[in-house]
């Protein structure tokens, strides 16, 4: 069990969920090579190697050397994941693609708002020197924007979006939620 | 993981019996209301709005304003 400084330290440790009833975030390890294939939202534990739970107290006085941060925000079935995937260089720029502690903040709601700031800082931890890190949150945690923006001022976005047309026919062909749509066709 | 929930302001079940193409289109002009919030904001980190539709299958992109 990796205690909080090492998870502090090692950006290899994603925020995944936060749990109000014990108070506690889980942590997923996960290794850089296997970033880019897939929406951190739907890792569980069997894909990660090691999973960690911290109490909140100890994630919101976390300190960590905090890096660049970019988001990319979009209204789904738009080319978003093959940009994140794009920007995933090691050395250069990291893509976190989708990562399912968003869609946790947004759903604890009000108490999480203090939980924003450590997390990005978090989420931001350069792989290596210099490097930048892209994040593309799920189009459903999109109302958070503003308080993900208010959090950290330094980041820079990028807005996608495509016409109401070519989403709804994305949604006939591959559901609301995905899986065999336009953004999954492009990229298989 | 559960995703989060789309607040559109109506009744529960309202909500609940909407077909796929009615939520999803109003998630859609949900998101957009926002994006062009930012866009039309002061916020002068958003550096790029693309859209990436059926017209760009035919090589073309658009800029929206």
């Amino acid at each position: 069990m990796p205690g909080k400084e090492e998870i502090e330290r090692d950006p290899q440790w994603l925020p995944h969920r936060v749990d109000m009833q014990t108070r506690c975030m889980k942590f997923l390890y996960i290794e850089r090579v296997a970033l880019a294939p897939q929406f951190l939202a739907d890792l569980n534990p069997a894909q990660s190697l090691d999973e960690a739970w911290l109490p909140l107290s100890d994630v919101a006085a976390m300190q960590p050397k905090a890096g660049p941060i970019n988001f990319i925000f979009h209204t789904a079935f738009c080319r978003s994941t093959l940009l994140v995937r794009a920007l995933e260089i090691e050395g250069v720029c990291a893509g976190l693609s989708e990562p399912g502690i968003f869609a946790s903040l947004v759903n604890v709601g009000e108490p999480a708002h203090g939980l924003v700031k450590p997390v990005l800082d978090l989420l931001s931890r350069p792989f290596s020197t210099d490097e930048a890190v892209f994040v593309k949150p799920k189009n459903h945690a999109n109302m958070l924007i503003p308080a993900l923006l208010d959090a950290r001022r330094d980041a820079k976005v990028i807005l996608m979006t495509s016409e109401l047309e070519t989403f709804l026919g994305s949604i006939i062909s591959g559901g609301l939620l995905g899986g065999g749509g336009a953004e999954t066709s492009i990229l298989s | 993981m559960g995703d989060a929930p789309l607040n559109v302001g109506m009744e529960p079940r309202e909500q609940f019996l909407m077909p796929d193409l009615q939520a999803g289109a109003l998630g859609w002009l949900l998101s957009h209301r926002l994006l062009g919030a930012l866009t039309h904001g002061n916020l002068r980190r958003a550096r790029a709005f693309f859209t990436l539709s059926a017209s760009m299958k035919n090589g073309k992109k658009r800029w929206l304003p």
